[in-house]
């Protein structure tokens, strides 16, 4: 029955062919575990910008305003959006390639390198017409990254060399061998004060698409989203890759050759890298500067991650990476948050998407929180309550160390002061956890929240520093959270025996 | 004050992360002195019932008492300072490790140990150098005492299965077990080592020690055990004396309907020879030669059966067969075509089929979906690939021939697109199956084929087998299951140290072949 | 400078590579710990950077460097704390969390440095960084002289570490404990220690380890802390612990051996001014000797059960 559908799917031409791919995508995306996966990515940017308004807060700015110009930034300024989405897109698919072959290219940056350099050498050094010379300039770029990716996938191969540390000692070596290529003793040097090549003829340059910067390497981009795609979950040589990478000794069984698909895998990883090193050269610089890179390789890495190594995440990730930089020089300029704060974001992103059993463990005890608390209100409030302090105790602590900066002169006193904050900062974060997760031993925690409150306070007065109420008003109101913690306990415990009895 | 029994569990029940019930409200009395024997098919969940009693998992509902006294157990440690000690079936060895060094992990004897019992003590504690030369000391003596003699400095991955598994008994009498737990103590052993660790286990019963055996071996149990408790699909079945029971009742008890012990064949009529091995030396992946100059011949439409105590250089003479690893000397021959040393890709386009003896690990990609396991090992060629130089899926053609195997071979599963991990065991192993007897090979080469399947798949398996040697194909089955081999084969070769020792008709008895499967070929050749 | 004596310049090259090597030995002994165990640590460098920032902060504040050298120890132990709870507990992709904290690290610190200074790239000169210890009696010793008579005493406890590390890890319960979670942790489970915490503990000494090699860098050879200060010391560090085979005293040698090299480059770049213009092949060359030896000589075998998140409750 479902044989013969599909088989009158096949006869009837294109039309349907297209109606199916759509099924099969809305398929996908109702598909109970590709919402779990989108809802994790999710979760992990809330997570990583709670923790970020944090650091920002040590740091002594104001996480709000800043996330309001971050948004402004980035929706007032797509075309930027998309002109720093587009080369990370192809490091993005790079490093997620490498990674269906279980292979983890960390030097997509040097193949980058060389993939531009080849790229600007066709550029300048031969005369093409036009659409020609553009096209040969990508092709030589993609093939001299792939090159550069291919070494690394053989050693992997045949000398079971480990791909982490061959791809990062040849990415370094990557940018100091270009570095000299450029320089006054190498033979590409544009004789300038920079260590740079002249530039590309006019007939190499990608021209622009959207705005001041945006240039039609985004369509070759999104054809290359497409083209992943189709290799990865469409092809014979993308069935073996994944093959391999999921399980190689059935792989191996299954009469593929991995150390054949390893190579070719690393190699058309290199590619995209080196295509997107190229498309940047073209489009957006014009020549190859030495260590032009703003690290447009690692940050494949991180792309790779957050879209969770498929082609359509990465898509979306890179666009959303774009949408941080993009806002963040928004940011940057209107509130005076350092542009770093953006790799901040991003490196605690990838932290909260390695484990997506953080998610799983905030949503679980939540879930168990708000669950007791319609059978029997008092106990749960308390920890609802009481790990929300936590957070708050956290954000105080943090916030009380930014005023301690202030002060005219920096004592002793006030950098015990500063000590006891950061225990106070690192206590509140367990007392959110041992409350949200319910353990028995939670109360004690409140005591000693209680105390060190106190001594903050004492400090503060002794350091004649400007925030004394505000502890001694803390530490009687964690010390009552304890009290009324441990009188509830109390009332369980005889209470769970008279049911005994 | 302390009841009869060493260890109570009462009304236990557990279920694992993904709702899979492993115990559903079981209790097991076990008495002081005794020889308790868990019996029950592999996933009746006799293991995780002993892994919750020694502490490595926790169970969900239910009590423990052990010498009368109630117990919670957060960890092995706290099961250890109660006495209880067990041994895994998967050993819980560390092969880079010296035997010393094996035993005293986790309860390490130190120089100097008058350490407080805080948080400063134990941090001491870690820090302090091992007395190496107090353990081994310990070992000799408790080698002595009990017979088990072993050399302490010996690194654990140069020492035989049956050294391996006295290193275990050795770590539980260590920690000063007097409650044994033996997981399917006899699966790796010869019958003679077999024999050995009875009498240890005999010794212990004397000494006072409280055994419990799990096994789903009857004549162990009956050989053994005092009393014998069956599980079946994670529930109590009961509780019986040896002394009023038999292996049929056992039986019965364990898969719930009277067993077919033996299945009907018919004769065999071979034809020509398919596969011909000739002097085949392999080496294993120590680079230890492991198969030392075997030469056998498998026939169209009959099944050669392999026969041996597991490690004898089976798995190294299934791997240089299928390809996937390469003999240092002699030819192998399938159909007329040399395959010695060619790759798995090559030996298969001759018309080799391959069960392999680990699904899990080999037979299956657990992340892929099932259709994309069913085309593993044929993918690249029509019907499932088309296109220029065949490079493209041929996705409809896929589905279509993956649903029609998933009916064809019964694979429980709610869609062909579902992902094999999510399969019973059962079912995966019907996976692999349907994957290589789809295409009518010429020789199919089954490793341990119904290993941990429950009662019905392995009945649908050995009958498929049977089916397709009716059909014609010549079949080379490995085997450690000594009842399977003799019912399925036509012929019977028993492996021992990497040779073929002898070559039997169906009709050998088992004493006979467990004698030659221990290496006893004296005036028998 | 060309006239003196090459007995000078060799002692000279010794003194570079000793200094040259100990952030990497120290790293490279931290990321030991965490690989014996059975978690990978990609984000050394991430801990380097944060021990670095942290020893010059808390010197530029306290004027106490001993003060910083503890803050950096617990600072790179705090980061790696992150890596321990996101691979241990949550069981996340060990080299995923590595990148992030490789991120976090960079950002983090940078970020920092302009709240602390108040500028960009390079933070104040501290002027109470740690101070060298000379010995009178082996300051005029040819060859070894300039190397060990006046000599940092981070560069000692590299020395000391590396012995220690030794002791540790093949001598003591902690560090059988630790190679075990690194083979096989069932093994370990099922001896009653807990997995976690013996791995745990792994992470956060190799982020200790770190902390202290970046300090080196900033207070200690340095005098001030620069953004990217490490310039890719992390994984320098990585490839030296594969190169030793995951053993202290393998780690000593690589990371001198690494260190040299660096001192060679220097030595060429000062006293024979003729090469300079191939500088970047000398600094290369590490890296290319690192390819090639790893794809010419035997492979290394690194603890079996690394990268694999220990279930406990998974049906056998």
């Amino acid at each position: 029955m479902n044989a013969s559908e599909l088989s009158d799917a096949q006869k009837s031409g294109i039309g349907q062919r297209i109606e199916n791919w759509i099924l099969g995508l809305a398929k996908k995306v109702t598909d109970p575990s590709y919402r779990k996966q989108f809802i994790w990515s999710f979760a992990s940017i809330v997570l990583a910008l709670l923790v970020s308004s944090l650091i920002m807060l040590i740091a002594g700015y104001d996480p709000g305003l800043a996330y309001v110009y971050l948004a402004i930034g980035a929706f007032s300024r797509m075309d930027l959006v998309l002109y720093y989405a587009t080369p990370l897109i192809l490091t993005g698919l790079s490093v997620a390639l490498a990674f269906k072959c279980g292979l983890f290219n960390i030097g997509a940056e040097g193949q980058l390198y060389i993939g531009s350099m080849a790229a600007a050498l066709m550029g300048y050094l031969i005369a093409l017409p036009i659409v020609i010379h553009p096209l040969a300039c990508l092709a030589i770029g993609a093939i001299a990254g792939g090159l550069w990716g291919f070494v690394p996938g053989l050693l992997k191969a045949y000398r079971g060399a480990h791909e982490v540390v061959t791809t990062m000692m040849l990415s370094y070596t990557a940018i100091l061998l270009t570095g000299w290529l450029v320089s006054s003793n190498g033979p590409f040097w544009d004789g300038s004060m920079v260590p740079r090549t002249p530039p590309l003829l006019d007939t190499a340059l990608l021209p622009p698409l959207w705005g001041y910067s945006l240039h039609t390497g985004l369509i070759l981009s999104i054809i290359a989203v497409f083209a992943v795609d189709f290799l990865i979950n469409r092809t014979v040589l993308g069935y073996e890759m994944r093959a391999v990478g999921l399980n190689p000794d059935a792989a191996e069984y299954g009469g593929i050759n991995s150390k054949r698909n390893i190579a070719i895998a690393m190699g058309l990883s290199g590619g995209l890298s080196g295509l997107a090193g190229s498309e940047e050269i073209m489009g957006t610089y014009g020549k190859f500067v030495a260590n032009w890179s703003p690290g447009l390789g690692w940050d494949g890495i991180t792309v790779a991650v957050l879209g969770n190594n498929s082609p359509w995440g990465v898509l979306a990730a890179a666009i959303f990476f774009g949408g941080l930089r993009a806002g963040g020089n928004t940011m940057h300029q209107v509130v005076g948050v350092p542009i770093e704060m953006v790799s901040v974001i991003q490196g605690l992103v990838v932290l909260f998407v390695a484990a997506p059993r953080i998610i799983n463990w905030l949503v679980d005890n939540g879930n168990t929180i708000f669950k007791s608390m319609k059978e029997d209100p008092f106990e749960p409030s308390i920890n609802l309550v009481s790990s929300i302090l936590g957070l708050a105790i956290l954000m105080l602590g943090l916030g009380m160390i930014t005023s301690l900066y202030s002060l005219p002169s920096f004592t002793w006193i006030n950098a015990a002061t500063a000590l006891v904050y950061v225990l106070v900062a690192i206590l509140g974060v367990m007392i959110f956890i041992v409350y949200w997760s319910k353990r028995p031993d939670a109360g004690w925690f409140m005591l000693l929240a209680a105390v060190l409150w106190t001594i903050a306070g004492v400090l503060e007065i002794i350091g004649a520093g400007m925030s004394a109420l505000t502890s001694f008003i803390l530490a009687i109101f964690t010390f009552v959270l304890w009290l009324a913690d441990r009188l509830i306990g109390r009332l369980l415990v005889t209470k769970k025996e008279d049911d005994i009895e | 004050m302390s009841s009869q029994y060493a260890v109570e569990m009462i009304n236990i029940h557990k279920t694992f992360p993904g709702g899979v019930y492993a115990n559903q409200g079981v209790t097991l009395k076990v008495k002081r002195g005794e020889v308790h024997g868990l019996l029950g098919e592999n996933g009746a969940g006799k293991t995780t019932l002993m892994n919750i009693l020694y502490g490595l998992l926790n169970r969900d509902k239910g009590e423990i008492i052990i010498n009368g006294e109630h117990v919670e157990f957060e960890s092995p440690t706290d099961a250890i300072s109660k006495g209880i000690g067990m041994v895994h079936q998967h050993f819980k060895l560390i092969p880079p490790l010296t035997v010393v060094e094996n035993v005293v992990l986790g309860s390490e004897p130190i120089f100097g140990r008058t350490f407080g019992r805080g948080i400063i003590g134990k941090i001491m504690r870690a820090l302090m150098p091992i007395d190496i030369k107090m353990a081994v000391e310990k070992i000799i003596q408790i080698a002595e005492e009990n017979g088990l003699h072993i050399d302490p400095y010996a690194k654990v991955q140069d020492l035989s299965v049956g050294l391996q598994q006295r290193i275990e008994i050795i770590k539980t009498l260590y920690r000063k077990a007097d409650i044994l737990i033996l997981d399917e103590p006899t699966s790796v052993l010869t019958p003679q080592e077999v024999d050995e660790l009875f009498e240890t286990l005999k010794e212990f019963r004397k000494a006072g020690k409280t055994i419990i055996l799990i096994t789903h071996k009857l004549r162990e149990t009956m050989a053994l055990c005092d009393r014998i408790t069956v599980l079946r699909d994670g529930k109590l079945i009961g509780t019986v004396e040896r002394d009023n029971t038999s292996p049929e009742d056992l039986a019965q008890m364990m898969v719930g309907r009277p067993v077919v012990f033996m299945v009907d064949k018919g004769i065999s009529s071979p034809g020509d020879v398919v596969l011909k091995v000739q002097d085949l030396h392999v080496k294993d992946y120590r680079g230890l030669e492991s198969v030392k100059g075997i030469s056998f011949e498998v026939k169209a439409g009959e099944i050669f059966g392999v026969a041996g105590v597991e490690g004898n250089g089976q798995t190294e003479l299934v791997e240089a067969i299928t390809g996937l690893r390469k003999p240092t000397d002699g030819v192998i021959i399938i159909d007329e075509v040399d395959v010695t040393s060619k790759s798995p890709r090559f030996v298969r386009e001759v018309g080799m089929s391959h069960i392999p003896e680990d699904r899990q690990k080999m037979g299956l990609i657990l992340a892929f979906t099932i259709k994309e396991n069913l085309i593993l090992g044929r993918h690249y060629r029509p019907p499932f690939a088309n296109g220029p130089k065949n490079m493209l899926l041929n996705l409809d053609r896929i589905n279509e021939i993956s649903d029609d195997l998933v009916s064809k071979f019964s694979i429980k599963t709610s869609s062909s697109d579902a992902f094999a991990e999510t399969l019973s065991g059962g079912n995966q192993q019907k996976v692999v199956v349907a994957r290589e007897l789809a295409v009518a090979p010429k020789l199919i080469v089954a490793a341990q084929p119904t290993r941990g399947l429950d009662v019905g798949a392995t009945e649908f398996i050995r009958n498929t087998l049977i089916k397709m040697r009716n059909a014609g194909s010549a079949i080379l089955l490995v085997s450690a299951e000594l009842d399977e081999v003799r019912n399925l084969s036509d012929r019977i070769g028993v492996i021992y140290d990497g040779k073929i020792v002898a070559i039997r008709g169906p009709d050998a008895t088992p004493e006979e072949l467990g004698l030659l499967m221990a290496g006893h070929v004296q005036g028998v050749d | 400078m060309m006239q003196g004596l090459p007995l000078d310049l060799i002692g000279w090259v010794f003194a570079v590579t000793l200094q040259m090597a100990t952030p990497l030995v120290l790293a490279g002994l931290g990321g030991m710990y965490s690989e014996r165990g059975g978690v990978v640590n990609i984000g050394l460098e991430g801990m380097m950077l944060m021990g670095a920032f942290t020893a010059a902060a808390v010197t530029y504040y306290t004027l106490n460097p001993w003060l910083g050298i503890l803050a950096a120890v617990a600072a790179g132990g705090g980061l790696a704390a992150v890596h321990a709870i996101v691979c241990v507990k949550f069981k996340g992709n060990h080299i995923v969390s590595g990148t992030g904290i490789i991120l976090f690290g960079a950002g983090f610190t940078t970020l920092m440095l302009e709240v602390v200074w108040h500028r960009k790239g390079y933070g104040e000169t501290i002027t109470n960084t740690i101070p060298d210890i000379v010995i009178e009696p082996i300051q005029n010793i040819p060859l070894i002289g300039q190397a060990f008579g006046v000599i940092s005493p981070i560069v000692i406890f590299m020395f000391v570490a590396t012995i220690l590390s030794w002791y540790i890890l093949f001598k003591t319960p902690f560090g059988l404990r630790l190679r075990a979670a690194g083979e096989d942790p069932s093994t370990l489970d099922s001896a009653g220690v807990s997995v976690e915490w013996t791995r745990a503990i792994g992470v956060i000494i190799s982020g200790c380890l770190a902390g202290l090699g970046g300090a080196y860098l900033s207070i200690g050879f340095g005098s001030a802390f620069g953004k990217n200060m490490t310039d890719g010391r992390g994984f320098i560090a990585l490839a030296a612990m594969i190169f030793g085979n995951w053993s202290p005293f393998g780690i000593l040698i690589a990371g001198l051996f690494f260190g040299f090299l660096d001192g060679l480059n220097y030595a060429i770049q000062i006293y024979f001014p003729a090469l300079l213009p191939y500088a970047n092949f000398i600094a290369m060359l590490p890296y290319l000797l690192v390819v090639v030896a790893l794809g010419v000589i035997r492979r290394s075998i690194p603890p079996k059960g690394i990268a694999i998140p220990y279930e406990k409750e998974r049906k056998a």
